[in-house]
Formats: C-alpha cells, sequence, structure tokens
C-alpha cells in the first residue's frame, strides 16, 4: 500500500501522470462537448442511424443507438477503441523507467520484487481507472441531459459500460506491465505496444490467408474482444467479458516471472 | 554463528563473460570487512547479487541465513548500490522518509530517521533539496544515508568515498567506524589505505574467485617492513646505502620509477632501526614524504593478483 500510495502520488504530481492526464482528459471534454451537442443524438434519427447501421451493421445500431442511451453508446464505443491508446500513456512507465535509471536497487532491500510488481500495476491501474470513472460519471450526465430516457435506464447502462471498460482496461494494463517488466525505458515501452499490436495484425493477416483458423491468433491482444464486447447477443458480450480475467492472468503471470528473473 | 554472507560455487555470467565464476565465501559478524580486487574482479557483481538487483546463474548465496530477495531480509541489510539514481522532482528528505516507511517505521518516525541519517552524515540541510539539484558527490553521500536507515544488520558500502571530496570522504570513513559496532560493514573500495584503515579483514577477489580472505595483518606483514616512499626514485646507490645498516635484510624497489621503498629487516628494535634509516637518507640528502610500519597492502595486493594477470606490466 505504501508503494503504490508514493507511487501513485508522484504520478499526480509529476511528468509520469500528466504525460496520461492531459491528452485524456481533453480529448474527453472535446468529445463529451460534442455529445452534449446532441451528436449521438442524431444517431437514433433515420439519417443517422442509416449511416451507423451501414458503418457498424444494423443490429448493432439498432442495440447501442436505438435498445439503449445513444449518447451513452457513443462515448462506450469511443472509449473502447481509444482506451489502449490511454491505457499506453498512462501505465507505460509501470516499471521500464526506474529499472533503466536503478531506482529499484534503493527498494529492493526493503521490499520484493513481487511487491513492486503489484504496486506499480495497482498505481498506474488506478490512476486510468479514476481518470475514466470521472469520465463516465460525466458520460451519464450528459445523457441525462441530452437523451430522453429514464434516469434508471442511464444509471443502469452507465453502471454497465463503465464496469467492463474497468475490466477492459485492467487486461491493457496488464499487458504493458508485461512489457514494462521486460524494457529498460518508458519510451521502449511506448514504442514497442504499437509495434506488438501491428506484428500480431500483421502475422495473424498473413498466416489466416493460407490457414483461415488461424485467426485465433488475433485473440493474444485483447484488442480483438472490442466488438465482442459490444455485441447485439448478450451471451456473447458476457463471454468476452468473462475472457477479460483470463488475459489480466495470462498476462500478468508472464510479466511476473519475466520480473522476477530480470537484472535490475 | 550463522554467516553474514555465504557464498557456494556461485557464478554469475553476462553471456559468455564471467563476472563470478564458483565463489566460495564465508563473512562473520564483526569488525568492517574489505572487498578488494581489480576492476572486473567481481566485487560489484558480489553486491548486486547481494542486493537482488542480479540473479545467479549458479551456485548458492545466501545473506544473514537467507536467499536475497526474500521478504523476511526486508530491513535487515542495507545497499549503496551503484548507478541507482533518486527520483527526480522528489526531495531527498521525502524519499528517505518513504524509504523508512517501508522498512516497517510509521511516517512520523519515519521522517524523524530520515533526518537522523541526514545529520549522521552532515548533510541535513539537503532534505529538501531535490536530486537533480545536489552534485555527484552530495548524491553519493545521501545514497549512504538512505543505507543506514533503520537498523540494518548488514551494511553493503560499494565505493563509498569515490567521487567524494578529501573531507567528505574522511567524514564517511569516520561514520564507518562509529557505526561499525553496532552493524558489520562490507566496503568494496579501490582504495587499499581506506581499506587498511577501516576494515578489520579483507576478501579480494579476481577474475570472479576469491583470491585470499584473511585477517589484513595476515595479509600484510606489519613486524618486520617498512614502507617508505621518497622525494626521489630510490636508485641503486640508495638501496646499497640501506643494505648496509645492522638488521637489514632486503631491499625492494618499486618498479618503473615509482617512489617507494620496502625495507625488510630482522632487527630486534625496529624503533632503533627506523631512526638509523631515517638518519641514512637523511646524511645521503633524500626526503622522505612517507614512512610506515609493515608492508603496502596495495603491494601486497598487486603481489596476490598479478601472476594471474601476465598481460599487466611489472
Amino acid at each position: 500500500m505504501i508503494l503504490c500510495g508514493d507511487d501513485l502520488a508522484y504520478a499526480l504530481t509529476g511528468l509520469k501522470g500528466w504525460v496520461f492526464l492531459v491528452p485524456f482528459f481533453l480529448f474527453w471534454f472535446w468529445i463529451l462537448d460534442k455529445l452534449q451537442q446532441g451528436a449521438a443524438v442524431w444517431l437514433q434519427k433515420p439519417a443517422g442511424f442509416a449511416l451507423s447501421a451501414w458503418i457498424l451493421n444494423p443490429d448493432l445500431a439498432l442495440s447501442l443507438f436505438k435498445s439503449h442511451p445513444p449518447t451513452l453508446s457513443a462515448y462506450y464505443l469511443i472509449a473502447l477503441y481509444t482506451l489502449p491508446v490511454f491505457a499506453l500513456l498512462g501505465s507505460c512507465n509501470q516499471l521500464a523507467g526506474d529499472a533503466g535509471s536503478g531506482y529499484f536497487r534503493f527498494l529492493l532491500s526493503r521490499c520484493t520484487r513481487d511487491e513492486i510488481w503489484v504496486a506499480r500495476l495497482l498505481s498506474a491501474y488506478l490512476l486510468i481507472a479514476a481518470g475514466s470513472m470521472i469520465v463516465g460519471l460525466a458520460a451519464a450526465i450528459v445523457t441525462l441531459q441530452t437523451d430522453n430516457r429514464p434516469v434508471t435506464e442511464v444509471i443502469g447502462y452507465a453502471v454497465q459500460i463503465n464496469w467492463t471498460l474497468l475490466l477492459y482496461l485492467l487486461a491493457w494494463v496488464a499487458l504493458i506491465a508485461l512489457l514494462s517488466a521486460t524494457l529498460s525505458s518508458a519510451a521502449a515501452c511506448l514504442l514497442s505496444a504499437p509495434m506488438l499490436f501491428f506484428v500480431v495484425k500483421t502475422t495473424t493477416f498473413v498466416l489466416q490467408l493460407q490457414w483461415p483458423q488461424l485467426d485465433v491468433l488475433a485473440y493474444v491482444l485483447p484488442g480483438k474482444l472490442t466488438g465482442l464486447l459490444v455485441d447485439p447477443d448478450a451471451s456473447v458480450a458476457l463471454w468476452a467479458l468473462l475472457a477479460l480475467p483470463l488475459y489480466v492472468l495470462a498476462y500478468g503471470a508472464l510479466a511476473i516471472y519475466r520480473f522476477r528473473r530480470r537484472d535490475l | 554463528m550463522e554467516p553474514m554472507v555465504e557464498a557456494q560455487g556461485l557464478a554469475k555470467f553476462y553471456g559468455e563473460v564471467a563476472a563470478l565464476n564458483g565463489l566460495d565465501l564465508s563473512i562473520g559478524r564483526g569488525g568492517p570487512v574489505g572487498l578488494v580486487g581489480p576492476n572486473g574482479a567481481g566485487k560489484t557483481t558480489l553486491f548486486s547479487l547481494l542486493g537482488g538487483f542480479l540473479k545467479p546463474s549458479a551456485g548458492v548465496l545466501r545473506m544473514l541465513g537467507r536467499t536475497p530477495g526474500e521478504a523476511i531480509l526486508r530491513g535487515r541489510f542495507a545497499i549503496l548500490p551503484q548507478d541507482a539514481d533518486f527520483k527526480k522532482g522528489v526531495a531527498i528528505g521525502r524519499q528517505l522518509a518513504f524509504f523508512a516507511r517501508l522498512q516497517g517505521m510509521a511516517a512520523a518516525k519515519a521522517q524523524t530517521e530520515a533526518e537522523r541519517v541526514l545529520s549522521l552524515l552532515g548533510i541535513a540541510d539537503w532534505a529538501r533539496h531535490l536530486p537533480e539539484q545536489l552534485s555527484h558527490g552530495q548524491l553519493k553521500r545521501t545514497a549512504i544515508a538512505q543505507a543506514l536507515l533503520g537498523e540494518p544488520e548488514l551494511v553493503l558500502l560499494d565505493e563509498p568515498t569515490a567521487g567524494l571530496d578529501p573531507v567528505a570522504a574522511r567524514e564517511v570513513r569516520r561514520m564507518i567506524l562509529l557505526q561499525s559496532t553496532e552493524r558489520t560493514f562490507i566496503v568494496s573500495s579501490h582504495n587499499l589505505d581506506e581499506i587498511r584503515d577501516l576494515c578489520r579483514e579483507v576478501v579480494l577477489l579476481d577474475q570472479g574467485k576469491l583470491v585470499r580472505h584473511c585477517r589484513i595483518d595476515e595479509l600484510i606483514e606489519t613486524r618486520h617492513y617498512l614502507t617508505i616512499t621518497l622525494s626521489v626514485p630510490p636508485t641503486d646507490t640508495i638501496a646499497t646505502l640501506l643494505r648496509g645498516l645492522e638488521g637489514i635484510r632486503g631491499i625492494e624497489i618499486s618498479p618503473n620509477g615509482g617512489h617507494r621503498l620496502l625495507i625488510q629487516f630482522d632487527a630486534a628494535d625496529a624503533d632503533q632501526l627506523q631512526i638509523r634509516v631515517m638518519e641514512a637518507l637523511a646524511s645521503a640528502g633524500i626526503s622522505i614524504i612517507h614512512f610506515s610500519r609493515g608492508q603496502n597492502l596495495s603491494d601486497r595486493v598487486a603481489d596476490l593478483v598479478l601472476p594471474a594477470h601476465p598481460e599487466l606490466p611489472r
């Protein structure tokens, strides 16, 4: 707790946290402003719905923008697709920077590697999760103002999508923890994550041309679940949600294995 | 009594390079222990393994009866590491208090403890300074201060006075001597005069192996040797002059134009012999820069290490 609290305080008062906080809140301020002006409500109307049905698919568009409050659904979609980027900004320096600077050498006579790893994962997660919760709350308030929906429906849906986002976020933070446990600078981590994404995407694409069944390789990254998390079929979305803890466990186990063995 | 540090067949490889290669060592409690050896001997690697920064490639390493990295060692040992930076943008006093809290102290006690160790090093004024505002030497003293937080049984200091000005280095040595009644220090240094002044025993490493582990007075003969540094390089004439004195058994002139003479004697009255030597040198018009009883630790270490390094000049 002391380790986690100190790291969180350090992030909130220094560059480590502001690299995430400033772009995150600027981005969401801009998006929520657009949503408050009714950008998502328009998607309920015939022209907007036709467009969203063409871009997504009719069932999904119906589920998101007719069956549920459209403003919250728009927030949910945007959050799902941008969350990996913000997770990377907020958690790329979990371990890598301090491993490279030798700072951990001051800690290792006072705590174990496992304690450091867990504390850093938690502090990075809590920072981004707190930001997400604030934005999620703001999105719910905007929805109450713009969408003509019952309060209970908006609150229930907001709780549901925010829980999903928090779990989805944890999977990404755990993946970045794995990269951070391997590398020796935050910048290297920041660069390697998009490269990993690109390599997985490209490899999967090339391999499935020859062996279509190998498209499962894309599930190495939690991003593959994005489409499933918004699936109109509730059981599919639920399975995708239940798979997220498996990602956390798998990435976490690999990251802690690597961090226990690396030279600091 | 359980050894403070125990290594059996300890090895650490970086690729094909062996930093430690089958090290067997046992260090008990007591006065400060010097860890010496040429560059690449494995001193810092040994410290890094003890600190839990590195993992051994092979062998067994125990510290205070435990494997480095175990939670039970929390606060029982402390280390001044090499190549470790404090967090930028956070005041030194706050960082030390944080370390103290990690050792189990309550917030208020941790703050007091941070102030205590900074005062011990004479740097209490720096508590509010940021690391980036301090020089290399000031950061080194701050890093030594963090190694004194709490009540560690074992303190590992890697090159504690390297990069310090002479006054600060003397303060650090004084602090080590004062504290060594309460805890065991293992001090790695290339300054062998410092090791001789500070330590009770010495561990000599070379090429990742133990060359010698003994008390310093077992390594350097103090009763039958004089080491003299002259103002000019000693010549054969000077050696002949001194060999003529009663009780002198041998003269060694330092190689490569050095100014040092090592005199071996068997006189019963060493004090009188010292006076005769000084008088003889004065009569020959040669000034003495430094005069000490016993062999020089640097020379003894070189004697032990050089046979394994045929590439080095003699």
